[in-house]
């Protein structure tokens, strides 16, 4: 009789113990560092993106969150990684636009978006064209009458092909029905060194590369590719929108996990990610240096992010 | 002499058929389009200037205008060749093997193996040798650099 | 000038100056392994610069980025397998004066030129900061064409003797450039259909494979068993080296102006500044006019000085343009442009102006660093020339697995070790048909930069080809390639004339 009272009590106990524990078990995530792969070039606009916004997690969980480089194949290598690695929540992936621009321009691709679920997209900042004071235009008009005036004359420097800002470029001569001259160079620096050398009439970076050049007032500000919001730029922002073109393009920055991560794992991501992001420490370093800061989970995050990459794609189509 | 100068010629054969890969791999790429040059167009350039001159210099072998030059793999002796071709075995193995077996033991595998290959000997000093390289190359990579697939 | 001054006495400050000096230390230590390289070490290092002020931040950043340009030196010198690219022509003459017990004179060599070719870039750089990097901006893609041809003419005095092969190789080397994505169409090229070689062949792995894999298969195939090394005359005296670097000063100044002239050019660094410094000293000892009874491949100091040199002179070039206009000049200068974004700083022409203690700070470092370099190296020239005493093959399999682990760690894949295994045996077979693999090497940095720039400049101009023609730098440059190929024509005919004349 002792016997079966004793195991009956030790049976509740256990039973109790393990009904409570079960959700602490839950908030237990992450239990070890979590690893979020940079597919792109280490000293770039999305690795400065996650730093800023990592630096201070440890506010936010207590195991470490490391940045780890993993580059070759154009950005592919490391965004297959990703892919291919457990759907536990502790590998993800940290890629802006081009995750949806690489696809428009290459084929046969070894992955495709919907082998990831968006955790959240965290920034928001957009391709801006630029020129030089001595070319005399003030505003998109002007360069629009220059460009009618000679067409395929006037050269403009983007960054890639496969590009957003390439995109943005494509929208301008698709609005006002003008022809330029597309020159690639190899990433935002060369682009902007190239403007500054006066070899290119205009260049369309991503912002905000060359701010500094254009409060210096070396560069002239013409049009933003979407809303943007430079508090350390003094003169006003026009948008695409405000100067007619009917393509609103950011370039968005998304923490991505792989496509079978379970729904709690992800939602507890998103509370991390979230909290990081919408803190005071993100928010200030992101405006310090130029891009919004801005959060969209989950569900929202992918909406966003299959629009952006809808109205890419449209664009996309308009190159030879 | 002869020999020589017939290996070189089999190796100049060999780069010229490496050059027309080049040209059968680019062969989908246009011309040149409105003052651009066509992709296709430098590889084919590099491919042919390498093809023409490997076919120049094989006939000035072959006619004895030139003299071969090279240290050769010596009548393809398999003395010379074993440790380099072992070296290669191995290093292929860790290759493959470096995604599926964690990195601690794979690599103190290959350390002692390379040293065994390049003929590391008593085998007291292969042993200690072995545990000294792979500490130091654990401290270093797992340690500091977080390597570790 | 008050800021340049308030800056110096920061530097000189015992935290600052100990920082710049770990850098220093940390910069060798990272240049002498194969396989980790500057850009490599940078990237790790942001996280720890992060919980820093800027100032101390950039006192190791900029300590590890002048050090490791000496460091690799080192296992050039002491192996033949550079730490790093840019060191790779310094085992050419380094390594033969190892073998003949000269490590310690070698290395000190290269320490003394590296102090100097990095100090006097410095120097006569700071004066024209303004200017520097309007400078570079305006090269224009015609112009770096032209150079990066002109630059690939070094390979005619690489190739000795075969200048048939080392064409061939050079050529190989533009192929192997031309695989991945194509910059100027978006179309992948040459990749296999395989998604790796879309970035196109991995640089850094196919430099370890090049130079320190081949090499390693290269020495296991010649040596017979496990022997020791040649014994060190272990007395070499700074005097005498000073002495020494006095003898060769015009070597070096050569070597600093290639250098410091390279760095501004942008995709051409300090890699090709080794090489070409070393090809220059090649031709003079070839003509006889450099004193002493070596050849090449004997150990010619100068051959050791010159790249040394040449290669820390690119520094000035590579960074100035950086704090005065936020463009990079390589891509160690890149991750340091990342790092100030890091800090909520704005680097642009602006930077002087709104943080000029950092500014300073970090353009005085550049020049010290070369200072706490030459310190730290000397430091380790003792402890480095003992490993010589350990078995040769051991130090031989140990390189091994350094550089293969190494080219995994250069962008953590594993397909980076493919490249190295792959480049690796490729080297050998080049080395055993006599094809010159410093030239493949050359062929595999200059081809994007010809190709890319002169697509572009063509595209700019719509297919104008006298866009080659109405720069200055690029004449500049088409008058150097004329000549050089004519005196090359001329000499040829008349060797020719001179057989002709023997045989009568």
């Amino acid at each position: 009789m002792a016997y079966f009272i004793r195991t009956l009590v030790t049976g509740a106990v256990f039973s109790a113990l393990a009904a409570a524990t079960a959700p602490v078990m839950a908030q237990e995530f992450p239990t070890k560092s979590i690893r979020i792969v940079n597919a792109f070039a280490p000293g770039g606009a999305t690795d400065t993106a996650i730093r800023g916004l990592t630096q201070n997690s440890d506010q936010v969980i207590d195991q470490p969150i490391v940045i780890e480089s993993v580059t070759g194949g154009a950005g592919v290598t490391g965004i297959l990684k990703v892919a291919r690695s457990d759907p536990d929540g502790y590998t993800l992936l940290v890629a802006d636009t081009v995750m949806v621009t690489l696809p428009l321009f290459q084929d046969s691709l070894p992955f495709s978006i919907a082998d990831f679920k968006a955790v959240g997209v965290f920034n928001l900042r957009g391709a801006w064209l630029l020129s030089r004071p001595s070319k005399g235009w003030t505003s998109l008009a002007d360069f629009v009458e220059a460009a009618k005036a000679e067409p395929g004359a006037l050269t403009v420097g983007v960054p890639s092909l496969s590009s957003p800002q390439h995109l943005a470029v494509i929208a301008v001569e698709d609005a006002f029905d003008i022809d330029v001259n597309i020159v690639p160079y190899g990433g935002g620096a060369p682009t902007m060194a190239a403007l500054l050398g006066d070899q290119i009439d205009a260049a369309m970076p991503g912002a905000p590369a060359g701010l500094d050049s254009v409060n210096a007032g070396e560069a002239v500000f013409l049009v933003a590719s979407t809303e943007i919001e430079l508090d350390k730029y003094d003169g006003e922002i026009i948008s695409f929108m405000d100067a007619g073109i009917n393509h609103d393009l950011g370039i968005w920055t998304a923490i991505w996990a792989p496509k079978d991560t379970p729904d709690d794992v992800m939602e507890r991501l998103s509370d991390i990610f979230g909290t990081m992001a919408q803190s005071n420490e993100w928010t200030t370093f992101a405006r310090g240096y130029g891009v919004t800061p801005i959060w969209k989970p989950l569900d929202e995050a992918s909406a966003y992010i299959k629009a952006s990459s809808e109205s890419l794609s449209d664009l996309a189509k308009l190159v030879e | 002499m002869k020999a020589q100068s017939q290996q070189e010629v089999v190796t100049l054969m060999i780069i010229v058929a490496f050059a027309a890969l080049i040209f059968w791999e680019t062969r989908e790429f246009g011309g040149a389009t409105n003052g651009q040059i066509s992709p296709g167009a430098f590889p084919r350039l590099a491919a042919g200037t390498m093809g023409m001159i490997a076919v120049i210099r094989a006939v000035l072998l072959l006619t004895r205008v030139a003299q071969p030059s090279h240290s050769g793999v010596g009548q393809w002796a398999w003395a010379t060749l074993k440790r380099p071709f072992g070296a290669a075995v191995l290093m292929t193995i860790y290759t493959a093997a470096f995604e599926s077996v964690p990195f601690a033991p794979l690599t103190v595998a290959f350390v002692f193996s390379a040293f065994l290959i390049f003929g590391v000997r008593p085998w007291k000093r292969l042993l200690i040798g072995t545990a000294i390289a792979s500490s130091f190359l654990y401290l270093l990579f797992v340690q500091l650099l977080n390597v570790g697939v | 000038m008050e800021h340049f001054l308030s800056a110096l006495g920061d530097i000189l400050l015992p935290l600052n100056f100990a920082l710049l000096f770990a850098g220093s230390a940390l910069g060798l230590l990272v240049g002498v392994l194969p396989g980790l390289s500057s850009p490599m070490a940078l990237a790790l290092l942001i996280p720890i610069a992060f919980g820093m002020e800027p100032i101390s931040a950039f006192m190791i950043l900029i300590g590890v980025y002048v050090g490791t340009k000496t460091g690799g030196a080192f296992s050039a010198i002491l192996m033949r397998t550079p730490g790093t690219p840019a060191a790779a022509a310094t085992a050419m003459e380094g390594y033969p004066m190892a073998q003949r017990g000269e490590a310690g004179r070698a290395l000190g060599l290269a320490i003394g030129a590296s102090f100097i070719g990095g100090t006097l870039s410095w120097l006569v750089a700071l004066p024209l900061i303004g200017v520097i990097g309007t400078f570079a901006v305006r090269i224009s893609s015609a112009d770096l064409a032209l150079i990066g041809i002109l630059a690939l003419a070094a390979v005619a005095s690489l190739s000795g003797n075969d200048l048939l092969k080392g064409l061939i190789a050079a050529a190989l080397g533009l192929v192997f450039s031309t695989v991945g994505v194509d910059e100027l169409s978006g179309v992948p090229r040459l990749t296999l259909d395989s998604y790796h070689l879309l970035g196109g062949v991995p640089f850094l792995a196919a430099i370890i494979g090049l130079f320190a894999v081949a090499t390693v298969l290269i020495d296991i195939s010649e040596a017979t068993s496990s022997q020791a090394q040649p014994a060190q005359n272990n007395r070499f005296s700074v005097l005498e080296i000073i002495r020494d670097l006095w003898i060769m000063r015009k070597v070096l100044g050569v070597g600093t102006v290639i250098g410091s002239i390279l760095g501004i050019v942008p995709g051409v660094g300090s890699d090709t500044a080794g090489w070409l410094s070393f090809a220059y000293v090649k031709r003079q000892v070839e003509l006889g006019r450099i004193a002493g009874d070596r050849k090449i491949g004997e150990g010619v100091p100068q051959g050791v000085a010159a790249p040394e040199a040449a290669n820390n002179a690119v520094t000035g070039g590579a960074t100035i343009p950086m704090l005065t206009l936020g463009i990079p000049g390589d891509g160690s200068t890149a991750i340091m442009l990342g790092a100030l974004m890091l800090f909520g700083l704005q680097p642009g022409p602006l930077f002087f102006r709104e943080s000029p203690d950092l500014a300073y700070g970090i353009l005085i470092a550049l020049g010290i660093a070369n200072l706490t370099t030459l310190l730290a190296a000397f430091m380790f020239i003792r402890p480095f020339v003992a490993i010589l005493k350990i078995d040769r093959a051991m130090l031989l399999g140990t390189v091994l697995v350094l550089a293969l682990v190494g080219s995994f760690a250069s962008s953590n894949t594993t397909y980076g070790i493919t490249i190295a295994v792959a480049f690796g045996i490729l080297g050998y077979f080049m080395h055993r048909f006599g094809y010159s693999i410093p030239a493949l090497a050359l062929g595999l940095i200059l081809g994007p930069v010809i190709e890319s720039n002169f697509r572009r400049a063509l595209l700019i101009t719509r297919g104008d080809y006298w866009v080659f023609l109405t720069s200055p730098i690029s004449l500049i440059c088409i008058l150097i390639i004329v000549f050089i190929g004519a005196k090359f024509c001329f000499d040829t005919w008349r060797r020719g004339r001179n057989q002709k004349n023997r045989l009568a």
